[in-house]
């Protein structure tokens, strides 16, 4: 008996052991943090259950070989802000936090008790990519986590959070979950790494250069959140944790707000200007509207002529998505489209309600977006608005013209709720461009051309391009007073909290892609 | 040596740009010690529409112009400072990062207020001195030079004359 | 007397004038415009006129047809300029005589040869004011300036023939520098005055800034109300103005006076005015501009005179003569003004812009404090950058200085960058408070150009930790309860 827990009490002490001051220290000097330190930051205190902490890595007759426990990753569940959650965390400190069965193993078998226990999954990311030294065994362990990343899609949250290198194939998991993080200066994410770039291209490129943190923030899109350090990064994350339910069928988290649902505020009806054309920031009427400012921005650098982000109203968790007049005057073009398309089937899959906050001029003209396939790709948002059985409201603050009009959630494209400020114009077209058409011979004859078109936009606008049209038809459902805008929105998320649709049965949609 | 052995005492630094960094340690939510100076803190939001910090019942308005993720922009009495919150962790790698990117840094030239471009005095690649004029903004009927804090090389102009930017839409980068 | 004003202006100004009017018995209209339909200047008036909706591009306060065509649909006896904008616009006197709508300025004439610095130039020669040396008239190419600035030797200063304010205005220290100087200066002429033309004069290296006050009635009458120091400046524009000024012994004072008079005798001048003039190292005195309006600075003018200059305005323009004669002005004390723009110091005095959250300013016998905002006030970039002036009066130079700076530590402004903590900084200054300071303050003496109170920066600091340890708090959330509806509802659709 005596014997029995010497051994226990010795594996414990080896495994201590290894988390010494040298481990802590090569890691903190690449200005990082360990897999250990990140668990702990992510977990509440005491609460984090590591399994398989002993499995040591194959056994390989080529390359050189390690008897770390572990195999470079720590997995295991704990409670993030009371709240169960299941997480592994790479570690670069045991050979570069490379990807063996021993090591793939530990991550399916905690990405299936996420998925058994319908429960949110977070991946710390640090890893040079698949294990060479153990060869397809080590593919076929990513294989087993993407098909897993696949099942769970939808079913469960799935987060991962880049803190060190993901290269190559390793990169499709992440691709394949919910959220993105990033960690600036010390990540970066790319399927073939510069070695790679240079020999086939001839190409000198940094990694921060070719999948950096900002690269993918700004340019790809593929990072949702870059955040400055390990440490705020983790808080990042559960930052977004409380927004999120823990699978498809509960709702998301609420919370007690003391930011009162009656709130007026008669800014809202200063912040669109009176020029239709001069640019503002919709996040400030994001931010006056929701619960005490609050506001969670994802990938606020691409894509920016569309903003997407959660927030609450009057505690219930809203998936917002708005038009950003500041950027391409808001305009929807191909990565705005597929930014918000995204998102809302995030939130369609996981009860979140949308409101959408519209100032769009139409999508973006020009041979560039025509022949990406704005056909395409603007299809996708279209689809994602139309597909989503979530509570839908949409608050047209000022333009609202054409094919936009129609795929910013319409009335008849399936809105649950739409309203207007007085301010909206609500159209087949701006102005200008309708008395190009309607009045081309009349301009042509004129003498002041130029007085008339002004003359004609003036009459376009009180006449045609304004709310009330649209309001008498049932287009829209109420022009509301902007300074009641966070009263209505909770009164209608009241309203559409009990809110079923039942979609025909089917194996799948076809969704464009 | 690693982050949690010291956490008992729960240590956080403020760096000041261009000041200096002053580290507390937190007691509770409310409560800071300075260089053995107990700090007691309140935030009060006054009715006639003043922020009010409370410090050891001393009553100072301030305001919180912007916040970015650990990143403050503070004024008390008018005076602008501009405070990254730190851990002792990030306070170390900010450090070491600092180190590494004064060899390679670049400088980016944003709008000081909303306004619109006149002229772009410089394009893409072109060598700049300090001091050189990069373009014309014009805001509050006052035309003003933008011009090189440093000398480098233009990496990037996202402006044309006739642009309209918002306050800090970045204009020019140099490298 | 004027029976009724039309106030042709916004801001601090717009309410400085009703405030007088109001006083007098007069009537007052102000005009309300679309960038700013709730200003705070809208409810000093008896009256609040729209503008009339109109396609022009002209800004409001600059529309003289429908200025003009506002007072007399209403009735308005008068139109009170203000300063800026219209203020020195001789087609705008010019208008008002036409339709019989009194002015409250000079003659159009006067205005107009003041207004162009060319020939107010040639006048005061011929009145015998010292003058610094230059192109002779304008010049129209940078060929032309090149040739008058090598004349007179370099540095030189390019103005715009119709300026003031700073606007079109360049320093030229070196000859390669001339070319883009002098097409900046032109084109922001241009915009601003509608005029491109501009002048080369010799630039003197940090002179002190020195402007009399005068003020003549249509019946002969020339007095003048001493003199305003304006040499706290950043690129022209004053920040800082005190009266007396610490630089002039009353010998000089009489000879600064004199030839502000004799200047105002040459034109015939009618109404209030002031003569700016440059005073270098020697205590050598030069004639700058004249001005034909009200400045902004006129108020440390009336704390320590005690007369009320929009009143002496008013009285003037309604053809009544002086009330006072030369020996009743007696200076007494000193004043200082402060003027709180929005601007942000700390980024080399940036516009800034944003919503007044709050305002708490100092009270007292000893302060005034004309504003412009008020809490829930936008500043936008339509307007000029200042919001109000801060004026302090005292016995002394010293007490005025240090009951400014108690004032300025009084006043908070929440939601736009001041230049509350510059104006601290001046009082703070040696150079400053010795009154031997010059233009060359701000630009060369001054080390920081924000003052910082004891502690600011822990305090600053505080703030962003208690915020931020707050702001990561442990969050609680719960799950939400599902409605069996729903829940039933969900299931059947997997």
């Amino acid at each position: 008996m005596q014997n029995a827990y010497a051994k226990f009490a010795e594996r414990r002490q080896k495994l201590e052991e290894q988390y010494n001051d040298e481990y802590f220290l090569k890691q903190h000097k690449r200005g990082k943090l360990t897999a250990l330190e990140r668990i702990h930051l992510l977990f509440d205190e005491d609460s984090f259950e590591e399994m398989d902490a002993f499995s040591p890595p194959a056994n390989v007759s080529f390359g050189k070989s390690t008897k770390a426990m572990g195999d470079g990753v720590i997995a295991g569940y704990g409670t993030v802000n009371g709240r169960q959650v299941f997480a592994f965390a790479q570690d670069f400190n045991v050979l570069g936090g490379s990807l063996g069965t021993a090591h793939a193993n530990k991550i399916i078998k905690i990405q299936d008790m996420a998925l058994k226990t319908g429960s949110p999954i977070v991946g710390l990311i640090d890893s040079g990519g698949a294990r060479i030294q153990e060869g397809v065994s080590s593919l076929a362990g990513y294989a087993g986590i993407f098909r897993r990343n696949v099942l769970a899609s939808g079913v469960i949250p799935q987060i991962s959070v880049i803190m060190g290198p993901a290269a190559g194939g390793a990169v499709y998991s992440p691709a394949l979950t919910d959220f993105i993080f990033m960690t600036a200066d010390t990540s970066y994410m790319f399927v073939t790494g510069p070695d790679v770039v240079k020999q086939v291209l001839n190409q000198e490129v940094t990694p921060e250069e070719l999948g950096g943190a900002s690269v993918h923030a700004f340019k790809s899109g593929v990072a949702d959140f870059v955040f400055n350090d390990d440490e705020h990064t983790i808080l990042g994350v559960k930052a977004l944790l409380s927004f999120l339910p823990d699978n498809h069928i509960e709702n998301p988290p609420t919370m007690v707000s003391d930011d009162p649902v009656d709130r007026i505020d008669e800014q809202l009806r200063k912040m669109v200007p009176d020029d239709p054309n001069q640019p503002y920031d919709v996040r400030d009427i994001i931010k006056t509207v929701v619960d005490k400012n609050r506001f969670l921005e994802i990938a606020e650098n691409h894509a920016a002529n569309i903003i997407t982000g959660f927030a609450r109203i009057g505690g219930y968790v809203t998936g917002i998505i708005a038009n950003q007049p500041k950027v391409l005057a808001g305009a929807l073009d191909i990565d705005s489209s597929v930014k918000a398309a995204r998102f809302i089937n995030f939130c369609d899959s996981f009860n979140i309600p949308i409101v959408t906050f519209e100032d769009v001029p139409g999508f973006l003209p020009g041979t560039d977006q025509e022949h990406s396939g704005i056909i395409r790709h603007g299809a996708k948002l279209l689809y994602a608005y139309a597909r989503a059985t979530v509570p839908k409201i949409t608050v047209v603050l000022r333009k609202s013209y054409g094919g936009a009009y129609i795929v910013m959630n319409s009335k008849n494209l399936g809105g649950d709720f739409n309203f207007a400020w007085p301010t909206a114009e609500i159209a087949v077209m701006g102005p200008e461009g309708a008395i190009a058409i309607l009045y081309r011979k009349e301009l042509e004859a004129a003498e002041d051309p130029e007085a008339l078109k002004k003359e004609l936009a003036a009459k376009y606008r009180d006449e045609i391009a304004n709310p009330y049209i649209s309001d008498e038809k049932g287009f829209i459902d109420e022009v509301i007073d902007p300074a009641y805008t966070r009263l209505k929105l909770y009164r209608a998320l009241k309203v559409l909290e009990k809110k079923t649709v039942t979609l025909p049965g089917r194996k799948h949609g076809n969704t464009p892609l | 040596m690693n982050i949690f052995s010291k956490n008992k005492d729960k240590k956080l630094i403020a760096r000041v740009k261009s000041g200096k960094d002053l580290a507390f340690s937190v007691q509770n939510k409310q409560e800071f010690v300075h260089k053995r100076k107990t700090y007691n803190t309140l935030l009060i939001e006054e009715l006639d529409g003043m922020t009010t910090l409370m410090v050891n019942n001393e009553r100072i308005p301030v305001e919180i112009v912007s916040i970015k993720q650990n990143e403050y922009e503070i004024m008390v009495n008018g005076v602008s400072y501009f405070i990254s919150v730190e851990t002792p962790f990030s306070y170390e790698r900010k450090k070491m990062l600092e180190k590494q990117q004064q060899k390679s840094g670049k400088e980016v030239i944003k709008a000081p207020i909303p306004g619109k471009v006149l002229e772009v005095m410089v394009q893409k690649d072109q060598a700049v001195n300090a001091g050189d004029a990069l373009l014309v903004l014009e805001a509050m009927k006052m035309q003003n030079t933008i011009c090189a804090s440093r000398a480098g090389i233009v990496k990037n102009v996202t402006v044309t004359a006739g642009s309209v930017v918002s306050k800090d839409d970045v204009m020019v980068e140099i490298g | 007397m004027i029976q009724s004003i039309l106030i042709a202006n916004r801001g601090e100004i717009a309410i400085r004038i009703a405030q007088t009017a109001k006083r007098m018995g007069i009537t007052t209209y102000a005009i309300r415009t679309a960038k700013e339909p709730e200003a705070l200047y809208l409810s000093a008036a008896d009256h609040v006129i729209n503008f009339p909706n109109t396609d022009s591009t002209i800004p409001e306060f600059l529309d003289i047809e429908s200025i003009v065509a506002i007072a007399k649909a209403n009735g308005i006896e008068a139109i009170h300029p203000g300063y800026g904008y219209l203020s020195e616009n001789a087609l705008l006197a010019d208008h008002c005589q036409q339709t019989g709508v009194i002015f409250i300025g000079p003659p159009a004439n006067v205005i107009r040869a003041m207004g162009d610095k060319i020939t107010a130039k040639e006048i005061a020669g011929k009145a015998g004011i010292p003058m610094p040396g230059g192109s002779n008239g304008a010049v129209s190419n940078v060929e032309a300036a090149t040739q008058a600035a090598q004349k007179i030797g370099f540095p030189v200063i390019i103005k715009a023939s119709a300026g003031g304010g700073g606007r079109g205005m360049r320093i030229v220290h070196k000859a390669k520098e001339l070319p883009r100087l002098f097409n900046e200066a032109s084109s922001e002429a241009l915009r601003a005055f509608n005029d491109p033309s501009v002048f080369v004069e010799k630039y003197l290296v940090s002179p002190k800034h020195i402007e009399m006050q005068v003020v003549a009635d249509a019946h002969g009458n020339i007095i003048h109300l001493g003199e305003r120091e304006c040499s706290v400046q950043r690129k022209h524009q004053k920040l800082i103005e005190e009266a007396p000024s610490p630089a002039l012994t009353p010998a000089l004072r009489a000879q600064m006076a004199e030839a502000a008079v004799n200047l105002a005798k040459a034109v015939n001048y009618q109404s209030l005015g002031t003569v700016e003039f440059l005073l270098d190292k020697d205590n050598k005195f030069y004639f700058m501009e004249m001005n034909t309006r009200i400045q902004v600075e006129h108020p440390v003018t009336e704390m320590i005179t005690g007369v009320d200059l929009v009143e002496l305005q008013i009285r003037i323009a309604s053809g009544e003569k002086l009330p006072i004669c030369q020996a009743d002005v007696k200076q007494n004390g000193w004043a200082i003004e402060c003027r709180i723009n929005a601007e942000d110091v700390q980024s080399g005095f940036a516009p800034a812009t944003g919503t007044i959250k709050g305002i708490r300013f100092p009270q007292g016998n000893h302060i005034r404090f004309d504003t412009g905002i008020a809490r829930g006030s936008e500043v936008t970039p339509h307007f000029d950058s200042m919001m109000a002036k801060l004026i302090v009066h005292k016995a002394s130079r010293k007490d005025a200085i240090k009951a400014t700076m108690t004032a300025l530590q009084q006043l908070h402004i929440k939601g736009v960058k001041t230049t509350i903590p510059f104006c601290k900084a001046v009082m703070d200054n040696k150079l400053f408070k010795s009154g031997n300071y010059n233009t060359s303050l701000i630009e060369e003496q001054m080390t920081d150009l924000v003052y910082r109170e004891e502690d600011e920066e822990i305090l600053a600091t505080l703030l962003a930790i208690s915020h931020y340890t707050r702001e990561h708090e442990q969050v609680s959330s719960e799950m939400g309860s599902i409605d069996p509806w729903v829940l039933k509802k969900r299931l059947k659709s997997l």
